[in-house]
């Protein structure tokens, strides 16, 4: 026993103590096979998972190294059995390798017999399977690399995929810019990781500048890449940093949207388009397969469509990456993220990069506002799917919103509020003066808004929804949240992704949430309370009554 | 009514002249060796003489003691008057000089004398109390001693001797005959059919042969096998139905060795080697996960106990349930009830046919973990029957109930003593194989494994499968606190535990996230509060506790004030309370009984008038159909728990109030079942609480057997007979026949205890005058003979060879 930092639990997590001086050294043993869950400010907890001792072993660690950081840095005696777990785990990984045969081409060999005669019996592997070679080789039709890669995983013998990649048609770009640009040391990191393994996810928090890896990885490979991203604006916005950061000219970037339909040697697609169905089919997906793509990059591969992960697995030949500030998926498929795009590559806790200086540290606070006797009868009354509107729309919030937005507008901050239900934005903004930006917006007015607000001529912009994703707002260093869906992981990330962009002049960014006190609004605000005190913000709650601007 | 002590018989002069010929150390040894005899405060050496030499003391002796020992014991019953020690080797296969020393061991403890040198006798006790020794039969001259001249002349004329002579003469030229093995031999060979192997089977397996249809009907047939070995005084008729083969024939027969095999050193220990450290660390998480796991079940069955069979004991769905709850094997889960039953954690009541924690298990949670772990210990070596029978599959392959009555085996605790003692033996870093150690275990203590339907080697199987569990082994080695416990070290186990264990902290780290992580063993009270305003998100090495509202008002439901929470945080918290969690507890201080609902008349009291209109109005409690009875009261027709609940799940926070208007304090109350002191009588397990201090264990066994009183009886008769019979004592109280002996003779006297008590009972005897005329009581064949070796440590706990 020694008085390490980590403590093992049975449940297969790990408590790090943030304080203990020998942390940041554990911190980096630990985080190749274990999975960050929660980083408040004491106290951090990872979990041991089959999927993470998968990631771990494809980047080239072994149980051996796994078990011997835990019995290193561990406080107390390790649970026998979690050690066994992680040693049977870790062997499942690599028995079954997928090459290219000089012969026979795509072959799926074994260095293990009966794994492999395990899994050509497997219902959901053997119709992938192409005729047997020899006991310790089976030919694999080169379109089914993909998803014979989800089957192994599915049955837990995840397969290592050695097959190589195409060099797609050679574009050499070359990263220059006005600004003396250059990738920070982590950003660095991550660009050399993926060109390291070919296929990958890289994990940087919102505003860590995930556009700068891709880029970063382009410039690495040196060919035709195509770049799908969540939605059209943020199309525009990767497009306008490949000009501002490349060499690339106007014409060598196409926008491939509903609009557009540009394929140049960059294409920039929008996930919508690829996933728009005519008669039941999926025309757009051509795209994919269209051009001789050397690097294919899924921006907030989190939320990558299900149909895009089907075509993803018939070109498991190109190079893929994948960026994202969370490998958590809402639906769980964090399994075909790692079968389809590939291990992760490279992780940095938010709180890490924020002490390095990139991000902005927030300070998010809970205002509770409480309604009015009328307010609450009309909550009492209303039906069960129409209580949460009831609540989160409260009238009672304007007048804080208002109170909060004049303050930081006095304070030269510029504000963005942000809300689900559009009469309520509607109200706020005639209350404000304010723009009010939704998704009838067309593309062409939320640039305008978009430039007027970054260049201060708006101090304060109403958005709905669509600003969620992918939009960069540097200047907004206070977001006002009046309502929102569910309390989702995901949307939480992506609102304080808002304001955690770096501000020019090293200011705080504030994060508001306006909350009516006993509905089930506040039931959804403590979970994003959660969410935010997991990821190490500081959270506060404050009644309406007796706020005060944080300092 | 002692039986052991009242008719002693009286002691033989050489006895007595050996006693009081022993030095002070001599006569220390000799109580300390046969501790009944110290128990019973004899008044003078003349009664410890009397006392030592009788059959239950003897015998009793006879029973603790190690192969080795029992079989010289056994051999000097057997051999004839007057033995010696070349005699002796012979019926053993062993050299003279080999036997010195034990037999100065057997000496010291009284059950062997010397008599004019080599001339040995053994305990006169232990020769009435094995009357069949080494499997033999009587001496031919007690059997055929009664008989007429004629018969005996008969048989030697069968044998090709002389019938003439006396009466003495034809016994000794019988005994001589039938004594010679070529004799036999050449008997043997003309023998009818089936003649040989029964006197093979009489010889060396048991002497007595049995004829249902009388002896008397074949004796005269010399075709018949037993016919024929009647005639030739190979057999002897006894009464009817039963003949005997005389001792001297056996022996014959057996080569002139007693024994197959004798040893003088137990069966070597196979060891191999294991890592220390490793198996510690093993063995303490399995120690300390098993006690999680206890606390888990008893938390589960307060508040759902387990629903008990028709014939007794939790059955199999109960058992899956718990199971599940415990993440463990169905069968590794029914022992561990029967370990929480056992240790009195967990009790069955008939009467509401259910099995429920008990009242112990509430001292018990209020203890650290180690020093849980050091109950559910003890409770397991002093159970009087295996745990591991729970769960295990009966002859119709059904899973045998825990918690079920079952009949205690008596020798099951001196066995798991035995077997993990052994297995301690092997020494740190050394694991020990099984079947040895059955050896090891079945060679210390025969008597403890005979009459089993298991053999040791099974036996020990399931025990240290029961110690693996307990973590007193892992890996086949004893752990290292395992090795405390097996050195009766209890202190020493804790600590050596304690030092894996994580660190017992009182505090704990609160975060923004509304976690309370604990980063050691909580202590107790921090614990038991943080349970009741918190929930336990992941135990292990540390406790991590998440705070919600609902689990807050668990706390405001016992009566905690905010201040109180907001303190006892402060207090235990030195990084500090983080505001959200402060907020959320003050906030929750605040609306805390708004709503407040009656038991008595079933109503909502309400200061806020719009409050109660908003509950009376609230579609989510139109069931309860709330009236508003006044301004700021409300009433149902409903049971005020339903409407308290409905109101909770709407998000009202109401608050129960008292009839005069007061907070009613509400904790969940917690089912308990009667403790096992009662539940003793039902299954005979008379085990105290060890944490009981005045636990007196004769009270408990009299009261055992008070119960088993027959209506009719008088307390005393029936006292009397179960006292007068070992065996019906130790089958009646579960208890091993030697620890319920002594019990019984405690009962009787002040009986000495202490080191001290032993030391003023030596003195004691030593100058109290022996009331007889005799002067000097040191003859000089009492002497201690200068070859022996008077540092031999005693036979009962034997050092292995060198």
């Amino acid at each position: 026993m020694n008085d390490g930092p980590l403590i093992v639990q049975s449940d297969q997590t790990l408590l790090l103590e943030t304080a203990h001086p020998e942390a940041e050294r554990c911190r980096s043993d630990i985080a190749p096979f274990a999975e960050l869950e929660r980083s408040p400010e004491h106290v951090h907890t990872y979990r041991v998972t089959p999927l993470a001792l998968w990631n771990a072993r494809a980047a080239g660690h072994d149980a051996e190294q796994v078990v011997d950081a835990l019995l290193r840095w561990s406080r107390y005696p390790v649970p026998q059995a979690l050690l066994i777990n992680v040693a049977e785990t870790m062997a499942r990984y690599g028995r079954l390798v997928l090459e290219v045969h000089p012969v026979h081409g795509l072959v799926m060999r074994t260095t293990d017999r009966a794994v492999l005669e395990e899994v050509v019996r497997a219902k959901a592997v053997a119709p992938l399977l192409g005729p047997r070679i020899d006991p310790e080789t089976v030919s694999v039709p080169g379109s089914e690399r993909g998803r014979l890669k989800q089957a192994l995983l599915k049955v837990g013998w995840p397969a290592e995929d050695r097959a190589g990649y195409v060099d797609g048609a050679s574009y050499p770009i070359v990263v220059q810019g006005p600004e003396a640009f250059s990738l920070r040391t982590y950003q660095k990191e991550a660009v050399e990781a993926f060109g390291a393994a070919g296929s990958g996810v890289v994990v940087l928090p919102c505003g860590a500048g995930k556009t700068l890896v891709g880029i970063g990885a382009m410039a690495a490979a040196g060919a035709h890449a195509l770049v799908l991203v969540t939605n059209t604006v943020a199309a525009r916005q990767w497009r306008a940093e490949l000009l501002g950061r490349t060499h690339l000219r106007d014409a060598e970037v196409g926008e491939y949207s509903g609009e557009k339909k540009d394929v140049r040697p960059v294409t920039i697609a929008t996930y919508q388009i690829l996933t728009a169905r005519r008669g039941g089919l999926y025309p757009h997906m051509e795209l994919l397969s269209a051009e001789d793509w050397g690097l294919i990059i899924y921006d907030e591969v989190h939320l990558l469509p299900a149909p895009v992960f089907r075509m993803t697995a018939d070109i498991q030949s190109r190079r893929r990456l994948g960026l994202t500030a969370t490998l958590v998926r809402e639906d769980g498929r964090e399994g075909d993220v790692f079968s389809l795009i590939g291990p992760k590559r490279y992780d940095a806790p938010w709180r890490d990069i924020e002490a390095q200086g990139w991000i902005a540290p927030a300070l998010c606070t809970e205002v509770r506002v409480t309604l009015t006797d009328e307010e609450r009868m009309s909550y009492a009354l209303a039906e069960n799917e129409e209580r949460y509107r009831v609540g989160a729309t409260a009238r009672s919030k304007l007048a804080v919103v208002e109170r909060l937005c004049a303050e930081a507008v006095e304070r030269g901050e510029p504000v963005l509020v942000i809300g689900q239900y559009l009469d309520q934005l509607d109200e706020i903004g005639r209350r404000l003066s304010a723009p009010v930006l939704t998704g009838k917006t067309t593309t062409r007015e939320r640039e305008r808004l978009f430039g007027a607000f970054r260049r201060g001529e708006i101090p304060v912009l109403v958005v709905s929804k669509v600003a969620n994703f992918s939009v960069d707002l540097p200047e907004a260093s206070v977001a006002v949240q009046v309502s929102g869906t569910f309390g989702s992981r995901q949307e939480e990330a992506q609102r304080l992704g808002r304001v955690l962009r770096p501000k020019k002049d090293g200011r705080q960014a504030r994060f508001f949430a306006v909350v009516s006190r006993d509905t089930n609004d506040q039931e959804f605000a403590s979970r994003r309370q959660r969410f935010l005190a997991e990821q190490g913000y500081s959270y506060r709650i404050t009644d309406a009554e007796a706020f005060a601007w944080p300092v | 009514m002692m039986p052991f002590f009242t008719h002693p018989t009286e002691p033989p002069e050489p006895w007595l002249e050996a006693l009081m010929a022993s030095t002070s150390d001599d006569l220390g040894l000799l109580l300390r060796a046969r501790p009944d005899l110290a128990l019973s405060s004899p008044k003078d050496l003349a009664a410890l003489a009397g006392m030592m030499v009788s059959p239950a003391s003897a015998g009793m002796f006879f029973e603790g003691a190690n192969r080795a020992s029992q079989q010289v014991l056994e051999a000097l019953c057997a051999l004839p008057a007057p033995a010696t020690t070349n005699s002796l080797a012979g019926a053993l296969g062993c050299r003279p000089e080999d036997l010195s020393a034990p037999l100065e061991s057997l000496r010291r403890v009284g059950m062997v004398l010397y008599r004019g040198g080599n001339e040995l006798t053994v305990n006169p006790g232990l020769a009435l109390a094995r009357d069949w020794p080494c499997h033999l039969g009587p001496p031919l001259a007690k059997l055929l001693g009664q008989r007429s001249n004629s018969e005996l002349a008969r048989i030697a004329r069968r044998l090709g001797l002389s019938g003439n002579g006396n009466k003495e003469d034809l016994l000794r030229r019988l005994t001589k005959a039938i004594s010679d093995r070529e004799l036999l031999a050449s008997l043997l060979r003309q023998a009818p059919p089936g003649a040989a192997e029964l006197v093979e089977n009489a010889a060396h397996v048991w002497p007595q042969y049995h004829i249902t249809y009388g002896v008397a009907a074949v004796s005269g047939r010399d075709a018949h096998p037993v016919g024929w070995c009647l005639q030739r005084g190979l057999l002897i008729g006894t009464d009817f139905s039963t003949a005997v083969m005389p001792r001297e024939a056996a022996i014959a027969l057996r080569g002139g060795r007693l024994f197959p095999s004798f040893s003088l050193y137990p069966p070597q220990l196979l060891t191999t080697p294991v890592d220390q450290d490793e198996t510690d660390g093993e063995a303490a998480h399995i120690a300390l996960d098993l006690v999680k796991a206890v606390s888990a079940l008893c938390e589960a069955w307060s508040s759902v106990p387990a629903r008990l069979l028709q014939a007794g004991g939790v059955g199999a769905r109960e058992v899956r349930r718990a199971a599940k709850l415990l993440a463990r094997q169905e069968e590794v889960t029914a022992r561990l009830i029967e370990l929480a039953g056992t240790a009195g954690l967990v009790a069955p009541d008939e009467t509401l046919g259910w099995a429920a924690p008990t009242a112990e298990y509430d001292a018990w949670k209020g203890l650290s973990s180690v020093e849980q772990w050091v109950e559910l210990v003890s409770a397991w070596l002093m159970a009087p029957g295996h745990t591991s029978v729970a769960g295990s599959k009966d002859e119709d392959g059904k899973a045998v109930p825990p918690l079920a009555e079952r009949t205690p085996g008596p020798n099951a605790v001196m066995q798991r003593v035995l077997a993990i003692d052994v297995l301690a033996e092997a020494g740190p870093g050394r694991r020990a194989d099984l079947e040895s150690v059955a050896q090891v275990a079945d060679w210390r203590r025969p008597s403890t494994w005979q009459l089993e339907e298991a053999s040791p080697a099974e036996l020990v199987h399931w025990i240290l499968e029961e110690a693996a569990m307990l973590g007193l082994c892992a890996r086949g080695a004893s752990s290292s606190f395992g090795r405390a416990i097996a050195g009766g070290d209890t202190e020493g186990a804790k600590k050596l535990l304690g030092g894996l264990a994580p660190a017992v902290v009182d505090t704990v780290i609160l975060q923004a996230d509304l976690t309370a992580t604990a980063t050691g063993e909580p202590a107790p009270g921090l614990r038991s509060e943080l349970d009741l305003m918190a929930d336990v998100e992941s135990s292990g090495n540390a406790t991590v506790w998440r705070f919600s509202e609902a689990s807050l008002r668990r706390g405001f439901d016992a009566g905690r004030k905010a201040e109180e929470i907001q303190g006892f945080l402060a207090d235990h918290a030195p990084g500090g309370v983080p505001q959200a969690l402060s907020y959320l507890v003050d906030d929750l201080g605040r609306r805390y009984g708004r709503a407040r609902v009656g038991k008595a008349s079933s109503y909502v009291r309400c200061e806020d008038p719009v409050l109660l209109a908003e509950v009376v109005k609230d579609r989510r409690l139109a069931p309860l159909r709330l009236r508003p009875l006044a301004p700021a009261v409300a009433v149902s027709e409903r049971p005020p728990q339903e409407l308290c609940g409905a109101l909770a799940k709407a998000g009202y926070l109401p608050a129960s109030e008292t009839a005069d208007g007061t907070l009613a304090v509400t904790r969940p109350s917690a089912i308990r079942a009667p403790s096992s002191l009662a539940r003793g009588r039902q299954t005979g397990a008379a085990e105290p609480s060890p944490r009981d201090d005045d636990w007196n264990p004769v009270s408990a066994l009299l009261e055992q057997l008070q119960d088993l009183k027959e209506p009719g009886e008088t307390d005393e008769e029936l006292l009397a007979e179960i006292l007068d019979d070992p065996d019906l004592l130790s089958d009646v109280t579960g208890l091993p026949a030697e620890v319920a002996k002594l019990v019984v003779m405690m009962a009787a006297t002040d009986a000495p205890t202490t080191e001290q008590d032993l030391d003023a009972l030596v003195e004691r005897l030593r100058s109290t005058p022996v009331p007889r005329g005799k002067a000097d009581p040191v003859t000089p064949g009492l002497a201690k003979r200068a070859d022996m070796q008077p540092e031999y440590p005693p036979l009962f706990r034997d050092t292995r060879a060198g």
